[in-house]
């Protein structure tokens, strides 16, 4: 079983990556962060059956580990709701560039707004997301409409 | 902008990316509960010695023997929470939505924080009781009796803070999904 899991995890592990990079502000809280959620994966793994979408179980599980994990109080961060010029400048953003750019967009959204684009964007349909959430389809799509529009100031 | 526009770039994030050995390594422990563990293993040393020794050392001989028992009831209790509170937390999360989920752990949380200040109020409050039932009270003993009871208060206030610090983030998470 381990070693199935393992592939799994594997194959999949860009998922974590991205919830702890979402939830967490420093590199340390990202890797405690990220070694919780594969420890929570794979004490819930005999509960998976496999008739879901390995995605979306692993989504469920590291949504709850980063939201119901206790973060440590940080200095308060006042985000000024645009980017640094140097920022628009660069000619040709590197990759490395559009992924922090991106990630510091996100952060300004809360913990459930997180979770529903990043659900999204991995192509979870409404459906799913509500499922998944435990919210409405309607309110998936309000709150799209509502991420779209910050994101759309916040990246353009 | 679209929000499709986003899917390319989504796709294309991972990091750097980890081993099957690095993965199968955080499989072994948790890291909350490992620092819950150690933690509970010093507290719980800590307090058996106590039990070992107070009656030697404090005098139990010269209290009642319900002074007595109260103290070691409150020693007891104390661990007995934190041993709840250790196997309570580190149960997996169930496969439910994100939402009922996380209800679920704010409603163990919430007794977790209730049980866990009715123990260090109890345990204090044994302690104090233990020590008030000494009759010959002198200036230096009216001075202990003040700082046990400030400890109270502070250790009373620091088990609050901390609780509501905890039970008010998940709250946030809720109303967030909520809104």
């Amino acid at each position: 079983m381990e070693k199935q899991f393992l592939e799994i995890i594997h194959t999949h592990q860009k998922i974590i990556y991205k919830v702890s990079r979402m939830y967490r502000d420093s590199p340390e809280d990202r890797e405690d962060l990220f070694q919780e959620i594969v420890y929570q994966l794979w004490k819930s793994y005999p509960e998976f059956k496999g008739d879901a979408k390995v995605s979306s179980w692993m989504y469920r599980i590291a949504l709850n580990t980063a939201m119901a994990s206790y973060r440590k109080k940080k200095p308060a961060i006042e985000y000024r709701g645009e980017f640094p010029e140097v920022l628009h400048k660069a000619e040709e953003p590197s990759v490395h560039d559009n992924e922090e750019r991106l990630f510091q967009a996100l952060k300004l959204l809360d913990d459930a707004e997180k979770a529903v684009i990043s659900l999204y964007l991995d192509d979870l349909n409404y459906k799913e997301i509500a499922e998944l959430l435990g919210i409405s389809e309607n309110n998936v799509g309000v709150r799209l409409n509502r991420i779209k529009t910050k994101l759309k100031k916040l990246l353009l | 902008m679209e929000l499709n526009d986003l899917k390319s770039e989504w796709g294309n994030i991972g990091g750097q990316g980890k081993t099957q050995a690095n993965l199968e390594a955080m499989t072994k422990a948790s890291q909350p509960l490992k620092k819950i563990r150690l933690r509970l293993l010093i507290e719980g040393a800590c307090l058996l010695f106590f039990i070992v020794v107070y009656y030697d050392w404090f005098d139990g001989h010269q209290k009642t023997w319900e002074v007595n028992a109260l103290l070691i009831i409150g020693v007891l209790f104390n661990l007995g929470n934190d041993i709840l509170g250790y196997f309570s937390l580190r149960m997996p999360q169930s496969g439910l939505s994100v939402k009922e989920s996380l209800s679920r752990y704010l409603m163990r949380v919430r007794r977790l924080s209730f049980y866990s200040k009715i123990a260090s109020a109890g345990f204090l409050g044994s302690i104090l009781t233990f020590y008030l039932s000494i009759v010959d009270f002198t200036p230096k003993k009216y001075l202990i009796v003040v700082v046990l009871f400030l400890i109270l208060v502070a250790t009373g206030y620091f088990t609050h803070q901390f609780w509501k610090r905890r039970i008010t983030s998940l709250e946030q998470a809720l109303k967030d999904l909520d809104e």
